[in-house]
């Protein structure tokens, strides 16, 4: 296990320098939108928080944190000699590959589409897209969490935005709920499946859903995606332990101990494949710990926009 | 002339029924009841023997209603459990047929039997014993209980909350009643609490209402300071001497003179006393009166810990609960935050159980040898009550409760659980056998004490807490009544608490007849149950005394004029004054001497029977010559093999 | 060996761990928590009830343990909300860690 502070420390630092836990400028990360058309004006403000963008990077990032668990290296963190290089900055924002970032970018581009095919009057601002600030609450640094969550508020309250659609449960519980309770600012959250309308009639496909703690019981909003998935023709079979009962794939563990995040996830798949259909995730970290975990996961998103 | 009637009726050969009883496989799971019935059906005497699935049944005692009804027989044996369970069931089923009920035996083979044999042995034990009823069944005589006057006038000991709530219910049923409580006060040990739990009642208001209604009863008379000095008699005719004395403890002479210059009048509650409603006497003053019913409703006593039990004796900051009560109740009165001896109390621990659910081989047993091993079942909620009445008036102070478990079982105590974990008091447990240490306190935190324990609910690590105050949840012990017990021949039970004939079928009675329990006397109880007794005593008296009269069972002595020689043998064995004495008497013209027996007062014991040299005293329904019958039965050959 | 400190679950309260109290030491938590660890949630929630604030301070990184994932706090049959106070006690760690102002060490 590495040590709770250290890891704390480094990504409050992170977060204080460039506004996201990695330490690298959000431009750098966040680059998804620059080749497809998306309107700069409408309705709600996609949101996206950051969260699909950053997974590649973290995904690299643990793997070398995993390797170093348990041995004298791990510390070192605190000294920001040896992991800072791929840990802090520009260092870290070259450790993803391409192949990944495209895959995950790719899972924006179904959301963009499968909005665009429910005719959902949406617009996207990057530098209005930031972190939420959601690892911060998570570990237990409140007052970083606030001071970052308020930076998030002004910017979009300077421009007026009052809806908001999400597209990951994580961003989704912090702005819906932690947001109007820490910063006493309240918008419209909608999460983008919310939004979906489309009918379709790929009848004889079953998948296995994998609800995510945040949807399944903090926002007890399982129930939405399946009837997404339902009219469009596709059976979701059901999975031992899910809805509000759903177990943890053991993502949240990763930035601290990422072998328990692989043990938790071998107990999760075991789950997930005992249905013996396809396996679909709706969180960008549920996505990469299963994968991770030796599955091959399909998002919703690309799901959706694949069956409609 | 009787003589001559029974020599009449044993020449008659008798026609015996016996019925033996299956108790749903209680008996006939380990004896084979066929045999039994087949065994008896051979023996001389008997005309029918049947079984059944429960004798106690309708069914089944319909079986001898209808035997007895169609003549078929005239003597009844009934083979099943315990006598003192079911013989009057029985009994009063013979009477139902018309006949009259003395002429019934029981066999038990239950208890003595199924329960503790099994094989071919039960089997031939269950036939022999049946054997025997028979062969004492056929010498029965019928008999005629023994009627005498009942006064129409019952005495309760003991002024508590049981003995007035008694004396009331049974004065409005017409009954006199004479009241006697030996301390100075009226209203026992909830005269002392604060509020009633679960209810929240005012203690105070609760015993002056009862008070004033019990003092103001035209019917009833209150002797305070009174204590019963000698006892005599029998159910429907008891006689009591009692004394009215100064009162020789100082603790209440204080509390009087408290009283007085506090300008409280008598008849008038005391806070945390009680009432007193007549000036103490001045010098002994003897009384006597005549009674049909004794309730006894003398209470208990809280359990005084041992020095060093829990620091007790050795801090002063460690109390019980019933001092503690008082404590806050005054404190109350004074201001805002829990202040005791002039310190403010921050920080309370509770300790539940002490002096109760005492294990052998791990707690102390007292100077006399004994343990308390029962739940004192007041304690938890009392304690509960206190915990939430402190967080509830001093939100500044916190509880910390250490119990072993549990138990607020009655109707509204769960609630004060409930509202204590809700008042934020901590609770720790601890097992028996790790009791919690309390200590003083070395460190500088600038509370006097601190409590160890290992806590099993912190999976049994040591949790230390610091504490201003330590209040023991002290048990239930009865009061000290030995000199009634002696005086009255009272059971006790191994618990040291009077004791009941039976806690389902006779609750409130004790099996000396005419004796009934009220309240805490017998075991520990709430108020509320206190009361339950107290009432279910005063119906009992007052259908005892309702008909005026009492019927007595007539197995007592008798005297065959014909044989007695006056030799007074059987006098001086008689264990019971006046129940057996020598008159005169005119024989053939002859002035003799003749013992005589007093059958009300006779206990049937049989001790003279066994020593008059002529045997010319019997025990009827349980002569010589019946038990010569059954023993003879018992070791006959063929009893078991047939 | 746990001390309680008398004055520590009014300082857990700043934290937003005012909700201890209402656990009455069920395990429910413990027996659905996913890590399967040492009884936790409900052992450290049982410290912060206590008060002790030795113990917690000592094994404070078994607190980043927690996934965060709600079980606990969805299946407590006391609503003691015991995910949630695991971390106001990651909160009260991490001001106690940085001496921020209000903690009292
Ligand atoms: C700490 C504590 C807290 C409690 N709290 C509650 C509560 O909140 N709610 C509740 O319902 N119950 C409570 N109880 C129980 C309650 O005190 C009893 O149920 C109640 O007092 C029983 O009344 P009693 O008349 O049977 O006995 P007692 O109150 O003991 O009265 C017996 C009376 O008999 C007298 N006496 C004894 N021997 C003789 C004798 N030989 N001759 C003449 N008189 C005699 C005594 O002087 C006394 O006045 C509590 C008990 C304790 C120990
Ligand atoms: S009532 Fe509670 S404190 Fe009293 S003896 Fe029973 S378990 Fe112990
Ligand atoms: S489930 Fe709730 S009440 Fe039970 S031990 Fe856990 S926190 Fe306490
Ligand atoms: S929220 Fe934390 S403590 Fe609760 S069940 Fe999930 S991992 Fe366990």
């Amino acid at each position: 296990m590495y040590k709770p502070k250290d890891i704390i420390e480094l990504i409050a630092d992170n977060v204080k320098k460039t506004g996201n836990p990695f330490g690298a400028p959000s431009k750098v990360i966040n680059g998804w939108w620059k080749n497809i058309p998306l309107p700069r004006e409408g309705d709600g403000l996609l949101f996206t928080g950051l969260m699909y963008q950053s997974v590649p990077f973290i995904e690299k990032t643990t793997t070398y944190l995993e390797r170093y668990e348990d041995t004298a290296l791990v510390n070192y963190v605190k000294y920001g000699r040896f992991v800072p290089k791929f840990l802090v900055g520009w260092g870290f924002a070259l450790l993803a590959s391409s192949e990944e970032k495209n895959k995950f970018n790719g899972m924006l581009h179904s959301i963009v589409e499968v909005l665009k095919k429910s005719k959902v009057d949406f617009y996207y601002r990057p530098e209005l897209d930031n972190y939420s600030g959601i690892l911060l609450y998570d570990l237990g640094d409140v007052d970083g969490f606030i001071k970052h969550a308020r930076s998030v508020v002004s910017k979009l309250k300077e421009k007026g935005v009052k809806k908001l659609i999400t597209v990951d449960p994580h961003t989704t519980y912090a702005l819906k709920i932690l947001y109007p309770k820490y910063t006493g600012e309240t918008f419209e959250v909608k999460t983008y499946f919310e939004l979906v309308n489309l009918n379709g009639s790929n009848g004889t496909k079953q998948v296995t859903l994998h609800d995510p703690c945040i949807y399944g019981r903090y926002l007890e909003m399982s129930d939405v995606p399946k009837k997404v998935l339902e009219n469009l023709g596709i059976e979701c079979v059901a999975v031992r332990n899910s809805g509000p009962f759903t177990n943890c794939c053991g993502g949240p563990a990763e930035s601290v101990s990422p072998k328990l995040s692989r043990e938790l996830v071998d107990r999760r798949i075991e789950e997930l494949q005992s249905t013996g259909a396809p396996v679909v995730a709706m969180c960008p970290i549920c996505m990469a710990n299963l994968t991770k975990g030796g599955v091959e996961v399909e998002d919703l998103s690309t799901l959706i926009n694949h069956c409609s | 002339m009787a003589n001559t009637r029974k020599e009449i009726e044993m020449e008659r050969e008798p026609k015996i029924g016996v019925y033996v009883c299956q108790c749903g496989g209680n008996i006939s799971d380990h004896v084979d009841v066929e045999k039994v019935c087949e065994r008896a059906s051979k023996i001389p005497g008997v005309v029918v023997a049947r079984e059944n699935m429960f004798m106690c049944s309708d069914p089944g005692q319909d079986l001898i209603i209808e035997d007895l009804k169609s003549g078929t027989v005239d003597r009844v044996v009934v083979a099943s459990c315990a006598p003192d369970l079911h013989e009057l069931t029985f009994r009063n089923a013979v009477s139902r047929a018309g006949k009259n009920p003395y002429i019934y035996e029981h066999a038990n083979i239950r208890e003595q039997v199924s329960w503790v044999h099994h094989g071919d042995g039960a089997t031939e034990k269950a036939s022999r014993l049946v054997a025997a009823a028979t062969a004492k069944a056929k010498y029965i005589q019928p008999l005629d209980p023994i009627r005498v006057e009942a006064k129409q006038h019952a005495v309760v000991i003991g002024g508590g909350i049981s003995g007035m709530r008694a004396a009331k219910d049974l004065a409005e049923r017409g009954i006199r009643i004479t009241l006697l409580e030996k301390s100075p006060f009226l209203g026992g040990r909830a005269a002392q609490l604060d509020r009633l739990a679960p209810t929240g009642e005012k203690a105070s208001d609760l015993i002056t209402e009862l008070t004033r209604e019990v003092l103001n009863h035209p019917a009833i008379a209150v002797y305070t300071n009174a204590e019963v000095t000698n006892s005599e008699g029998y159910v429907g005719n008891f006689r009591l001497q009692f004394q009215r004395r100064p009162p020789d403890s100082a603790e209440d002479l204080d509390k009087i003179k408290e009283m007085v210059e506090s300008g409280t009048e008598f008849g008038e509650f005391i806070p945390l006393v009680g009432i007193c409603p007549a000036k103490i006497p001045e010098k002994i003053e003897e009384y006597t009166i005549e009674a049909g019913v004794i309730l006894l409703a003398t209470g208990f006593k809280p359990y005084s810990p041992r020095k060093g039990e829990y620091g007790f004796g050795e801090f002063k900051e460690v109390v019980t609960l019933p001092e503690f009560i008082k404590l806050m109740a005054r404190s109350r009165r004074n201001g805002k935050v829990l202040e005791i001896n002039g310190k403010e109390i921050k920080s309370v621990a509770m300790i539940h159980c002490v002096g109760s659910r005492q294990i052998p081989g791990v707690h102390e047993e007292d100077e006399t040898g004994h343990l308390n091993e029962y739940c004192s079942r007041t304690c938890c909620t009392a304690a509960l009550q206190a915990a939430n009445t402190v967080r509830d008036t001093y939100p500044g102070t916190r509880v910390f409760d250490f119990y072993r478990d549990i138990r607020t079982y009655g109707r509204g105590q769960e609630e004060l659980y409930e509202r204590a974990s809700k008042n934020r008091v901590l609770f720790l447990r601890y097992e028996p056998a790790a009791a919690p240490v309390v200590k003083r306190n070395n460190g500088s935190n600038g509370y006097p004490l601190s409590v160890k324990v290992n806590d099993t609910l912190t999976f049994g690590e040591e949790v230390e807490v610091p504490v201003d105050l330590v209040v023991l949840a002290v048990g239930m012990e009865p009061n000290n009544v030995s000199n009634l017990v002696e005086m009255m021949k009272l059971p006790v039970g191994a618990d040291r608490f009077l004791l009941e004939v039976h806690p389902k079928l006779r609750p409130v009675e004790m099996s000396v007849a005419g004796i009934l329990l009220a309240g805490t006397c017998q075991s520990p109880m709430d108020t509320g149950e206190a009361c339950n007794g107290a009432s279910s005593a005063a119906v009992k008296t007052s259908s005892l005394l309702g008909r005026g009269y009492v019927e007595l069972d007539p197995f007592v002595a008798e005297v065959d004029l014909e044989k007695c020689t006056g030799t007074g043998a059987c006098v001086e064995a008689c264990l019971r004054e006046e129940a057996l004495t020598l008159v005169e008497m005119e024989m053939d013209g002859e002035k003799v001497q003749r013992a005589e027996v007093n059958p009300a007062l006779c206990n049937g014991c049989g001790a003279c029977v066994a020593v008059c040299p002529e045997n010319a005293i019997n025990i009827k329904g349980w002569t010589l010559r019946q038990y010569e019958a059954m023993v003879d039965m018992i070791v006959a050959d063929d009893i078991a093999v047939g | 060996m746990a001390t309680v400190d008398l004055e520590f679950a009014e300082q857990l309260e700043h934290f937003g761990v005012d909700t201890a109290s209402e656990c009455f030491n069920c395990g429910t938590c413990a027996a659905i928590c996913p890590l399967i660890y040492e009884h936790f949630p409900r052992k450290i929630i049982r410290y912060a009830q206590l008060g002790a604030k030795d113990v917690i301070l000592r094994e404070a990184d078994e607190l980043w343990r927690c996934l965060h994932c709600g079980l606990c706090t969805y299946t407590c049959p006391r609503e003691a909300n015991p995910g949630e106070l695991i971390l106001g006690l990651r909160r009260y760690v991490i001001a106690n860690w940085r001496g921020t102002a209000h903690v009292q060490t």
